[in-house]
């Protein structure tokens, strides 16, 4: 795909250095190994063998990444050798422009594609044993049932015989941004709007739940008014279970009273990121209800929204995407604190938000929901209890066995390499 | 009771409790092999959630936001401001119009221009319109909500954690310039990998770099000042281009025990849900009681 330089430029040192192998043009096809390739060169076999060894070599799991970016010819800028052309800007033409189609003849591609290969009735679709077998050194992740076996044994185990709480919660040090979200969500003052975008649907709600439940809590606690809206189908379901859990959790005998109505269900707010800026700006247009079909208390805090903007916003998200579209969309238009609750997965891309002061809070993953719960200081359950000490232990053996088998692996790993 | 309280019987929401249980069942059962049964539930998976979806949209979006108030009142422009037929009629046309140019492009092309054309042609605006908004929107959203708060937050403000951990302001300033001498660090040298990777030292086969200097003969004193010039500017780049990497791969791995944890926690959930509550349920019990009474 690359303009190959001649052997006058290869001789002169002022080629364009050629491109690493990169994961697809450099990785071992199943149709075309190493081997196959010394046998076909004739004259070259010294070549090939070469090249057959350097395929066998095994390439690292983040192999092919150098040279994402398009090249830019350092040599021949630091050589001063005009006339080299930039590679960037004389790409070869791509096979899509070689091949003059008209739309009727990318329809029947389309289709033909689309289609399974015609068989025989019955018969089943063999692939040859060379293509099967997986060809050494590719990037290819191999499933290991034993390792399967063990990870689903030690999960099980521990639901079943590890609930016995951990001695410790996680330091200060490992939780950024946990304190800050809980002094913003304690300084509210009662009736405060706060504007929540529930950003995660069932798919992710075995993790979310525990991380959101919290938080709901506390702002029902401190009697905040929610409004919550959601850009995907399935979140105002899994908002409106959280929302109904943490309000049944607080009813409790003993427990803070919940007065009133304090969720409005803002809606399905479709459009993607196209539709978060009148959020930001005009909420009360953007909200995906209409005012006219909610109650009149619901129809004021609306009108509220609209006039002096929420108190505080809340992102409870499984990915940090959303989070960082909130950020960019709606908050530079609004101007409102924004507290996000997330899992695990998105926490380090989030941290350069935290750190900025452009996120006002950060709580994140089953860790971070344990740790709001012991901060929240509310009496929890027995079944309550026994349920998060279960969860928490079941993710500690898990990530146990999964660094055992990191650092076994790595062990075999090194014995066979200096093994002759 | 408010919106978010669930409105369904007890016996349904065991009902929903055991549905999940099979259907779990059913998709989980692909670890072991393709079969009937894991397609049968993701057909149902998404078949479900694209018919949640129509319903949602409609009873959120369309309805409320546009059928309804067409419907109340529609010679809006007369009695409303002007915005209004903006507000109303034109997106129910934009979206008439890409609705029957998606339809018509299922179909075959037409052979000459006519309707079929036109609306063809016509079709594209709406989706010009979607995508440059998009576009739009996207780009200026990463300028004032990622680049300048976080070139900003880079180059002004002490960082959070540095100030909070060093108590002597000296210390913080140091230890603020330190973290933003890192920071730069990190950040060009996986700039440089991703964009040259390891030959950012200059191929390790360039005669220039690997002759002798006292072989260097009169001729090739030019050659030499280059040979010179590029072991400068090609070695730290090479060292700038390890760190990078190995950046990288710090990150990746950083990355991969957060992923790790979150999708532990995703079967947890799952394996918590199967053993504990739907046992518990009063549907399973009943089921459970009926089997046990039908074996002995």
């Amino acid at each position: 795909m690359e303009r190959s330089p001649g052997p006058e430029e290869e001789k002169r040192g002022d080629s364009p250095p050629s491109r690493t192998l990169g994961p697809i043009n450099g990785r071992a096809s199943p149709h075309d190994d190493g081997e196959g390739d010394a046998q076909d060169a004739e004259g070259a076999q010294e070549a090939g063998v070469q090249e057959t060894e350097a395929d066998d070599k095994p390439q690292p799991l983040l192999g092919g990444l150098e040279g994402l970016l398009d090249l830019a010819d350092t040599q021949a800028f630091a050589s001063a050798g005009a006339g080299v052309p930039d590679p960037a800007s004389n790409r070869p033409r791509t096979l899509s422009s070689d091949l003059a189609l008209d739309e009727e003849e990318r329809r029947q591609l389309r289709q033909l594609f689309a289609e399974e290969l015609p068989l025989e009735a019955g018969a089943r679709l063999e692939t040859p044993p060379e293509d099967r077998a997986q060809p050494r050194g590719s990037n290819r992740l191999q499933r290991r049932p034993w390792l399967e076996a063990v990870l689903f044994i030690g999960l099980v185990g521990a639901l079943l015989w590890g609930a016995e709480p951990p001695r410790r919660g996680p330091g200060q040090h490992a939780l950024p941004g946990l304190d800050q979200a809980h002094q913003q969500l304690e300084s509210l003052p009662p009736n405060s709007l706060v504007l929540v975008n529930w950003a995660y649907d069932p798919a992710t709600a075995g993790e979310m739940d525990f991380v959101a439940q919290p938080v709901v809590e506390h702002l029902l606690r401190k009697e905040a008014k929610l409004i919550v809206v959601s850009q995907l189908p399935g979140g105002p379901a899994s908002a409106r279970r959280v929302i109904a859990r943490a309000e049944d959790t607080l009813r409790r005998p003993s427990r803070a009273q919940i007065t009133a109505n304090q969720a409005i269900e803002g809606g399905f707010l479709p459009g993607g990121a196209a539709s978060l800026p009148l959020l930001g700006a005009a909420p009360a247009q953007a909200l995906p209800v209409d005012p006219r079909w909610v109650g009149l208390r619901d129809r004021f805090d609306i009108a509220l929204l609209a006039d002096s903007g929420p108190a505080l916003s809340l992102v409870v998200a499984a990915g940090a995407e959303d989070v960082r579209r909130w950020l960019e969309q709606v908050q530079p238009f609004n101007g409102a604190p924004v507290v996000a609750v997330t899992s695990a997965v998105a926490d380090p891309s989030l941290r350069p938000y935290l750190d900025s002061g452009q996120l006002a809070g950060l709580v994140s993953g089953w860790d971070g929901g344990r740790a709001y719960v012991q901060r929240s200081e509310r009496t929890r359950s027995v079944a309550e209890q026994a349920r998060s000490s279960r969860l928490v232990s079941g993710l500690n053996w898990g990530i146990g066995i999964l660094i055992a088998a990191i650092l076994l692996g790595n062990l075999v790993g090194l014995t066979e390499r200096r093994m002759p | 009771m408010n919106p978010f309280t669930s409105g369904l019987p007890g016996i349904l929401q065991d009902a929903g409790l055991v549905l999940g249980l099979v259907i779990s069942l059913a998709i989980g059962s692909y670890l072991v092999r393709d079969n009937f049964l894991a397609r049968l539930g993701q057909y149902i998976l998404v078949g479900a959630g694209l018919g949640y979806t129509a319903v949602l949209v409609w009873g959120n979006v369309l309805w409320p936001r546009l059928f309804a108030p067409l419907v109340a009142d529609p010679m809006v422009w007369l009695s409303g401001p002007g915005s209004a037929l903006l507000h109303r009629w034109l997106p129910l046309a934009l979206g008439l119009l890409m609705w029957c140019g998606g339809a018509e492009l299922l179909r075959r092309p037409p052979s000459g221009l006519g309707a079929r054309y036109i609306l063809r042609m016509l079709a594209a605006v709406p989706a010009a319109i979607l995508i440059g908004v998009g576009l739009g929107v996207g780009v200026s959203g990463a300028v004032q909500g990622t680049l300048w708060p976080q070139l900003t937050a880079a180059a002004l403000s002490p960082q959070a954690e540095v100030s909070t951990a060093v108590d002597g302001l000296p210390a913080v300033g140091q230890a603020t310039w330190l973290v933003r001498f890192i920071t730069l660090l990190i950040t060009g040298g996986v700039l440089i990998h991703l964009q040259l990777g390891r030959e950012a030292g200059g191929r390790g086969d360039d005669p220039a770099l690997e002759s002798s200097p006292g072989a260097a003969d009169a001729a090739a004193s030019s050659q030499e000042r280059s040979r010179r010039y590029r072991m400068l500017l090609f070695t730290p780049l090479r060292v700038w281009e390890g760190v990078g990497r190995r950046a990288l791969w710090l990150a990746a791995g950083i990355l991969f025990a957060r992923l790790a944890l979150s999708r532990f926690s995703l079967a947890l959930a799952r394996l918590d849900y199967l053993l504990f509550e739907v046992p518990r349920s009063e549907l399973w019990q009943l089921i459970w009681a009926a089997v046990r009474g039908a074996g002995s």
